[in-house]
């Protein structure tokens, strides 16, 4: 009885700790996305094309009756860009900004894995990051000898969609 | 208990009242409520009460190369073909066409939302007249499309508000099309046309 509690509670802590993050591929690099953002992943579809707005904003999707901005995340972080192909996919985040709530999706090249990462074990970003912008950065991890870069979603997603002016931009 | 079930017989799976939840629930979504009373008997009344509020408008479905725009039919005056001698452009840059004893401004969409059209001649397309805060301008289109109510979808729920565009609605084989804003539309020409006339001096 006293092992079961405590083989209980010692499995309650590691999900306490460890945070679950589903990794994709873009351009070589795998990033990160907190996986309780994530609602769906889907294939790439046609968009409708929004005016007026960045290369970056692709358009917007039907998904189940929501009007879903798409955002191609390759042309986001000023990567070259390449045709979308078999692996090419939409995740669906869900993004916080004060308290809004925002469903966008965005392309990437590939999914890859979901893995565990302690929060111990990652690491901020280096302050110097030529040509990337950090300030999507969450936290840099080191899983399997790989380097993770862990995104803020609410941050990327803020940023690129409504310009608002985020505090660390602003400092800078 | 939650649930409404008909059933005489339940098992595990059915006659257990999940429908009418999910009825309920979608209801609810729409800002609206279920209601059941039930008397032993006689009979169960469901009242389902729904807003008013929900917003549709009455569209013609218009295309410009491959996109299809939605106008609102309140905003349309009337949609007519135009001969080369009534276009005339005004200092080279703003096109202007006779209606009647009416001198208008063509609004290109495709140059307005950059988008590639089948042509760029106001002869070759169509053009729908459309009046807002009592101005009038001509939105050149490709083709005239279908007419239908469109339900209303916002933007900004999920993006942001984008000039020229009032909402959005999903279409009958699930794409989405965009509502034309026709008074920000003929600002924002007027603007634009504005700023050029400015540039110039």
């Amino acid at each position: 009885m006293s092992t079961a509690k405590a083989a209980a509670s010692a499995d309650r802590s590691a999900t306490e700790t460890s945070e679950q993050y589903l990794t994709f591929m873009l351009a070589g690099e795998e990033y990160g996305v907190d996986i309780l953002r994530v609602q769906e992943i889907k294939g790439w579809d046609k968009v409708t094309r929004i005016p007026h707005t960045p290369g970056y904003v692709l358009g917007v999707i039907n998904l189940r009756g929501a009007v879903v901005p798409i955002l191609d995340l390759r042309r986001r972080f000023g990567l070259e860009t390449i045709d979308f192909g078999p692996t090419t996919v939409v995740i669906v985040l869900r993004a916080t900004s004060g308290r809004d709530e925002r469903t966008v999706g965005v392309v990437v090249d590939a999914v890859s894995e979901v893995y565990n990462v302690d929060p111990a074990d990652t690491k901020p970003p280096p302050d110097v990051c030529g040509g990337v912008d950090t300030v999507f950065v969450k936290a840099l991890a080191t899983i399997e000898e790989k380097m993770l870069i862990l995104l803020d979603i609410d941050r990327l997603i803020g940023s690129s969609i409504a310009d608002e002016l985020l505090p660390a931009v602003v400092a800078a | 208990m939650p649930g409404f079930s008909t059933a005489d017989q339940i098992s595990d799976v059915s006659g257990r009242g999940v429908g009418m939840d999910v009825v309920r629930r979608n209801i609810n979504d729409l800002g609206g409520h279920v209601q059941i009373s039930s008397k032993e008997g006689r009979g169960s009344t469901i009242r389902i009460r729904l807003p008013l509020t929900l917003a549709i408008l009455d569209g013609q479905l218009v295309r410009v190369g491959k996109e299809v725009y939605i106008i609102s039919l309140l905003a349309i005056v009337e949609t007519i073909q135009v001969a080369r001698e009534r276009v005339n452009t005004l200092a080279g840059r703003t096109e202007v066409f006779r209606l009647r004893d009416e001198y208008l401004p063509v609004v290109k969409l495709c140059d307005q939302f950059g988008v590639e059209p089948d042509s760029r001649s106001a002869e070759d397309g169509l053009l729908v007249v459309v009046e807002a805060d009592g101005k009038r301008a001509g939105v050149l289109v490709d083709d005239l499309l279908a007419q239908q109510q469109v339900v209303i979808k916002s933007l900004e729920s999920n993006f942001k508000s984008v000039s020229g565009i009032a909402g959005a609605t999903i279409l009958g084989d699930g794409t989405v099309a965009l509502i034309i804003d026709v008074p920000g539309l003929i600002r924002s020409v007027a603007a634009q046309s504005g700023a050029a006339a400015a540039h110039a001096a």
